[in-house]
This record gives C-alpha cells, sequence and structure tokens, in this order.
C-alpha cells in the first residue's frame, strides 16, 4: 500500500468499470477513501466489493451524470460519509461513431450531455465542497479526439474539445482559491468501450503508434494518479495525453 | 516498493536547480545516478547527497557541448552501473539578450548548451540502447518558452522550442524500439536562474497576474514530474510535453 492520496477522499464517475475501476482500484491502494460513481447497480456493488476485500475504504453511489439532481446527492453522500472531498475524477462517458448527417438531435444531445455536461455537473457541485476545505483537485477524461480530429466522431470530437477547453477555464477561475483542474487525453486504451472495435481495426490502430500496443487502463490510472497527487501541485490546465505517441505526427 | 528501485539514470547539469532536484528525488525512489555538470565539485556535493539516501552515485565533469566528452561520461555511466535506463536532459543555460544586439557567439553558445546538448547525449546513449536491444526513458528539459515568447529571449525561446520539436522526432523514430521521450515544461521555478528576477517586485506582479495558481514553482514540483516520467508509470505516455507552470499556458 502506497501513500500518494493519504487522507484524501476521491469521487470517480464511471468507477465501476474500465479505465474508472483500475483507478478506484489504485487510488485506494495509495490510501485513498474512494466513491464510485455509476449508473449500474450490480456493477457498482462488485466493484465496491472488490475494492473493499482489497483492504481498501470505498463505497458505491448509484449516479446518472447528466442528472444535476443526481450529481447534487453524489457530492452530499461524499460529505456525509466521509466529511471532505479533494478529488474529483469526471471519467463517465459513452460514444457512438457517427457523422453529423447521421445524428439526430436527441443522440446528439446524449452524446454532449454524458460526455461535457457531466463535467460542467460534476464540477459545478463539487468546487463548493473543495473550497471548503482550501482546494482540490478535479481531472476530467477528454481524449485524443478532442484534440485532433477523426472519421465519424462528431459529437464526441467535439464534446472532448470541449472538456479539454473547459479545463483549461477553471484552471483560470479556481486556480488561485487552490483547486487544480486537468485533463487525461487517453489513446486507444482496450476496455469494455473498445471491446467492439474490429481486430482489423484495432491492429491498423495500434500499428500507427510509436510504441504499437494498446493502452490498458492502468495507464490511464498512473495519469490520473500523477495529477491528483500533491506531485502535481503547480500543474494545472493541461491536457495530458496517455496514447502511445499517437499524436506525435499529428 | 521505490518507484525506481533498480534502475540507472543519467541527469545532466545536476549539481544545482531542476537536475540536483530531480537527483535526489529519483535517489528517494531508489535509482542509482550518474550525475554530471560543469562544475565538479558543486555535481559531487549532489552525489554524496544521493548517496547518503542509500543509492549509488557518481559525478563527473562534463561538457555537454563536447562530442568527446559527452561520449566518455556516457560511457563511464555504462562502465560505473552495468546499464542505463533513464536519460533526464537537464543542463542548460539562460541569460537575456536583446535580438538586434545578439552576437553569433552568444546565439550560439546558447544553442549549443541548450540543444545541441540534447542531440549529443540523447544520440549517444540511444546508440548505447539500441546496440543492447533494449529501450529506455529519456526526459528533456523544455520550458513554457518552447511555446509562448519572451522579451530578450529568442535564443532561449528557440533552442526550447527546438528540444520540443527533437523530443518528438525521438518519440516517433524510437517508439518501436522501446524508447520513450517526453518534455517537461516548467513555467517559473525558483531556481538560480530566476533569482535576480524574482527579487524584482515588478517582474513578480506580473508573473502572478498570470500564474493561476498564485505561485512559483519550486525544483521539487519539476523533480515530481521527471520521476513521473521516467517511470514505468508513464509506460503508455510518449511525445509529450507536460507543462509544470502553475497554468501559466491556460491563458
Amino acid at each position: 500500500m502506497g501513500e500518494r492520496l493519504a487522507e484524501k477522499v476521491a469521487v470517480i464517475t464511471g468507477g465501476s468499470s474500465g479505465i474508472g475501476l483500475a483507478s478506484a482500484r489504485l487510488f485506494v491502494a495509495e490510501g485513498a477513501r474512494v466513491v464510485v460513481a455509476a449508473r449500474d447497480a450490480e456493477r457498482g456493488a462488485a466493484a465496491v466489493a472488490a475494492l473493499r476485500a482489497s483492504g481498501g475504504d470505498a463505497r458505491y453511489v448509484p449516479c446518472d451524470v447528466t442528472s444535476a439532481e443526481h450529481v447534487a446527492r453524489l457530492v452530499e453522500t461524499t460529505l456525509a460519509a466521509y466529511g471532505r472531498l479533494d478529488i474529483l475524477f469526471n471519467h463517465a462517458g459513452a460514444n457512438r461513431a457517427a457523422r453529423v448527417t447521421e445524428l439526430d438531435e436527441a443522440e446528439w444531445d446524449a452524446l454532449l450531455n454524458v460526455n461535457l455536461k457531466s463535467v460542467y455537473l460534476g464540477c459545478r457541485f463539487a468546487i463548493p465542497a473543495m473550497l471548503v476545505n482550501g482546494g482540490g483537485c478535479i481531472v476530467n477524461t477528454a481524449g485524443t479526439f478532442g484534440l485532433v480530429a477523426r472519421p465519424a466522431q462528431a459529437a464526441y470530437c467535439a464534446a472532448k474539445a470541449a472538456v479539454i477547453h473547459l479545463t483549461r477555464q477553471m484552471a483560470l477561475d479556481y486556480g488561485p482559491q487552490g483547486v487544480r483542474v486537468n485533463c487525461i487525453c487517453p489513446g486507444y486504451i482496450d476496455t469494455p468501450l473498445t471491446a467492439g472495435v474490429p481486430a482489423a481495426m484495432r491492429a491498423s490502430i495500434i500499428a500507427a503508434q510509436p510504441l504499437r500496443r494498446a493502452g490498458k487502463p492502468e495507464d490511464i490510472a498512473e495519469a490520473a494518479l500523477y495529477l491528483a497527487s500533491d506531485a502535481s501541485s503547480f500543474v494545472t490546465g493541461v491536457a495530458l495525453p496517455v496514447d502511445g505517441g499517437q499524436l506525435v505526427s499529428g | 516498493m521505490a518507484r525506481l528501485s533498480g534502475k540507472t539514470a543519467i541527469v545532466t547539469g545536476a549539481a544545482a536547480g531542476n537536475g540536483q532536484a530531480i537527483a535526489l528525488r529519483f535517489a528517494e525512489e531508489g535509482c542509482n545516478l550518474a550525475l554530471s555538470d560543469v562544475n565538479l565539485s558543486a555535481v559531487q556535493e549532489t552525489a554524496a547527497q544521493c548517496t547518503a539516501l542509500g543509492v549509488r552515485a557518481s559525478a563527473e565533469r562534463t561538457d555537454v557541448t563536447a562530442r568527446a566528452e559527452v561520449e566518455m561520461m556516457v560511457e563511464a555511466a555504462w562502465a560505473n552501473f552495468g546499464t542505463v535506463d533513464i536519460l533526464v536532459n537537464n543542463a542548460g543555460i539562460f541569460f537575456n539578450a536583446a535580438f538586434d544586439e545578439m552576437s553569433d557567439d552568444q546565439w550560439r553558445r546558447m544553442l549549443d548548451t541548450n540543444l545541441t546538448s540534447v542531440f549529443l547525449v540523447s544520440q549517444t546513449v540511444i546508440r548505447h540502447w539500441l546496440a543492447a536491444e533494449r529501450g529506455g526513458a529519456i526526459v528533456n528539459l523544455a520550458s513554457i518558452s518552447s511555446s509562448v515568447a519572451f522579451t530578450r529571449s529568442a535564443h532561449y525561446c528557440a533552442a526550447k522550442a527546438g528540444v520540443t520539436a527533437l523530443s518528438r522526432c525521438l518519440a516517433l523514430e524510437y517508439g518501436p524500439r522501446g524508447v520513450r521521450s517526453n518534455c517537461l515544461a516548467p513555467g517559473i521555478i525558483e531556481t538560480a536562474m530566476t533569482r535576480p528576477a524574482l527579487g524584482d517586485p515588478a517582474t513578480v506582479t506580473d508573473w502572478m497576474r498570470r500564474i493561476p495558481l498564485k505561485r512559483v514553482g519550486q525544483p521539487r514540483d519539476v523533480a515530481d514530474g521527471a520521476l513521473f516520467l521516467a517511470s514505468d508509470e508513464s509506460a503508455y505516455i510518449t511525445g509529450d510535453m507536460l507543462y509544470i507552470d502553475g497554468g501559466w499556458m491556460v491563458e
């Protein structure tokens, strides 16, 4: 067990599977008390049971991150359980590959809500709780698709680019009060979200990356740990690619 | 478990400031250190402090702009420690000069020390890695000056932008062979390099207006970033530039 997040209380949205769960495991192993926020109650309970079995302190809070009511309750429940909130990892997100002309209005709204509005809502309710303690730390999951365009990813590219810029904007607004805001830009990571990607497409994506492999959820979790810990106390407003070098040649 | 346990790192410019902080931070995490600087007695003192933390550390007097000296330093590191896992290209200088008054010598001295040094040391280390059929992690000290302009600093900004571009190319070219190459981009860090400016209240006021976190950084902040980029914790990160600037770049 490490101590890099000793005494900290962290909320991780989308924390019951994939990158979110790997991050919850690492945060708990580094001494944090972790609130796993996710929609699926069965998966949430299973995640928390596994975290507790490893000796960690964790709780599950059911949460739809596109609902202000849910996110407000998430923060209230965290404060009631642990008395403070130091770290918010806005990780929940979803994707559907489509060009603009293939997205109806409801699909566009749904993708923007789960990928962008969720970040606004998390920060809207978490930052006041952090300010009570003199500061805190927000880590948002953006994506390399927020830095470069990719075919048939209209809503996802737009939402992730907005997350990166919102990250910078909030870093400016809340830095003076001790809240740091950073984001991670994952490249191709093997997770439940990418499980449906055809093998040939996965292989060609990997072949184009300098490090020639897919990322693991743990790769993102380590970046989240760095950005969430005091080791990065002079780092705010950054977008950190964790992408095997995918972006070096654009 | 220490985070760099059993590894060996070359750190250039390790006599003071960020380089010294990086050496000490790595030593705390169990890393053996091949340190170099033009100031031999000061880098020997850094090595002694590292040794006191329980690791092996050597100190060499090396001019990183001279190929022969660089090759000797890298050979010595391999000879002393058996291998090298990490290279931190930290050595660098700073001085102000108005562009219209800049001499050829000033331009060349800045480019040689801050950019050509990264070429020489990285090439020498990468050749060793390729010969040994192994990879490694390179951490290059760039700067916010790679991305934004400062007055009377054209030579410094050009050199640091060159470091950033060089680092990305190494990531692309040697990633398939297991070499990662990343940059740290410090903002205003309290070191001997910035101490004169930090004594000027007008400059400090201007800087604080530009830094959302409302403080200058410490060498320890840079060292923690170097530790992340040097360790296996960043195994899927290459070609990045990590700003450690208190948020300077957001505006």
